[in-house]
């Protein structure tokens, strides 16, 4: 068997599945599953795990769509969809950012890809805390805006402490997710 | 499924066309966002109040302001620092803090913001999610875009039962142990989620290609036009909403105009 055998076929149907998986993936874990901020009783979600997994195993546009919609319908899920438009655009140039700086994963040594994730990892935090800081600012003003950002960047932390172990744990157990890159 | 989606009515904004009651919406937006005087934005901000009141009743109307209370105390507090113009009202040690330009900022701002998690809130609530999509879509969303978001909307509750079934056989496993678990700090609490977390992942991961196959059967990714088994009508009524629409967003745009 050649490679262009093995090789899964991108097709349309299978590119809707992906994003409708990585979506609802992203919003639940972006509304229902909280870790508890003791010092400052908020909370962190677990969203931008997702994000980050989609971004170093899916591919850069993979995240944009399933990061923006995902987290924007978590918004509007949880009663907060004043925030839907500018959760779409953060969390989905976000998951761009990071997936173009991660490239991809298919015959990639781990130890290469770690770095790449770093970097992956800076860019999306970068984003995601100047897009809310601008769109905060827009919509709560600056200073209330300002505020959230320790939270953010908290949260980002997070998000990559999960998706590392997160996407070599899907690598080992489904390697044909890797052959899903777009 | 959670407080800020659709719950059913029968009040007028219930009856309302989602397409023109996204005409309404956007409105509403241009004008929170415009820099108008503080009396004309009190203005949009009760009429924006009075119509959901009046469709859909005062505890429906302050829950959205219920939620987002904290955040506004947190704009009235952090928002006059950084405008120090005007008439001094506090100043902590000859220190500016507090001036009247720096709390108008703050009330605009809180008015921007109450009224648009209103507005939002409105719409979200008297309208159903199969209603928002089917009126994007007539508004130009592309048919795979809308599918993806139907099948997300339709996959959340498997992922919730999911979540839930693994999380109890780890706690099963880790019988004991919770306690101990959140004495931690939020990066070992993090990490605590991630066995659940992944197991939940593979699932969903394996499932992509048995979805892709389902869609296929159903024809997604030929080249043929798709037909959609739900549409919104273009008839009379909906021509009548787009009237009423129409001159609900005149009135505002005279409110903002002419108010003095």
């Amino acid at each position: 068997m050649d490679n262009n055998e093995k090789r899964i076929q991108f097709s349309p149907a299978l590119r809707i599945a992906t994003l409708s998986v990585l979506t609802a993936a992203t919003a639940f874990f972006t509304f229902a599953v909280r870790i508890p901020i003791a010092p400052t009783r908020g909370y962190l979600n677990l969203g931008d795990v997702i994000i980050y997994f989609a971004a170093f195993t899916f591919g850069p546009f993979t995240a944009l769509f399933a990061g923006g919609l995902g987290t924007a319908l978590a918004d509007i899920i949880s009663g907060y969809s004043q925030w839907a438009p500018i959760s779409l655009v953060v969390h989905g140039l976000q998951g761009l950012a990071a997936g173009f700086v991660a490239g991809s994963a298919a015959s990639t040594a781990v130890s290469r890809l770690r770095l790449r994730w770093l970097g992956a990892a800076c860019a999306g935090t970068l984003v995601m805390c100047a897009g809310y800081l601008g769109g905060g600012a827009l919509m709560v003003g600056f200073g209330a805006a300002l505020v959230e950002l320790p939270g953010n960047i908290l949260q980002n932390l997070a998000g990559v402490l999960g998706a590392i172990p997160l996407t070599l744990a899907i690598r080992r157990a489904y390697p044909p997710a890797l052959e899903m890159h777009w | 499924m959670v407080s800020g989606f659709f719950r059913s009515g029968n009040s007028a904004l219930h009856r309302i066309d989602p397409r023109a009651k996204l005409f309404v919406l956007l409105a509403f937006l241009v004008v929170f966002f415009l820099p108008l005087p503080l009396p004309r934005l009190i203005a949009c901000f009760c009429a924006a109040a009075l119509l959901g009141g009046l469709c859909l009743g005062l505890r429906d109307l302050l829950l959205p302001l219920r939620l987002i209370f904290p955040l506004l105390l947190l704009v009235m507090i952090l928002t006059p620092p950084f405008h120090r113009q005007g008439v001094v009202l506090l100043a902590p040690w000859g220190f500016p803090l507090y001036t009247s330009a720096g709390l108008e900022t703050a009330l605009r701002l809180v008015l921007r913001f109450s009224g648009i998690s209103l507005v939002f809130f409105l719409y979200m609530r008297s309208t159903e999610p199969e209603q928002i999509l089917l009126s994007l879509r007539w508004f130009g969303l592309s048919y795979s875009l809308a599918l993806v978001l139907s099948l997300a909307l339709t996959y959340i509750p498997w992922l919730t039962r999911l979540y839930g079934n693994v999380r109890d056989a780890h706690n099963l496993r880790l019988a004991g142990v919770e306690q101990e678990i959140r004495s931690l700090g939020f990066i070992k609490r993090t990490r605590a989620k991630i066995p659940a977390m992944t197991s939940v992942m593979i699932q969903a991961v394996k499932g992509i290609p048995v979805l892709a196959m389902a869609l296929e059967t159903r024809g997604i990714g030929r080249k043929n036009v798709r037909s959609s088994f739900y549409e919104l009508k273009s008839g009379r009524a909906f021509l009548t909403d787009l009237l009423a629409s129409s001159l609900l967003i005149a009135g505002l745009a005279l409110m903002v105009v002419l108010f003095p």
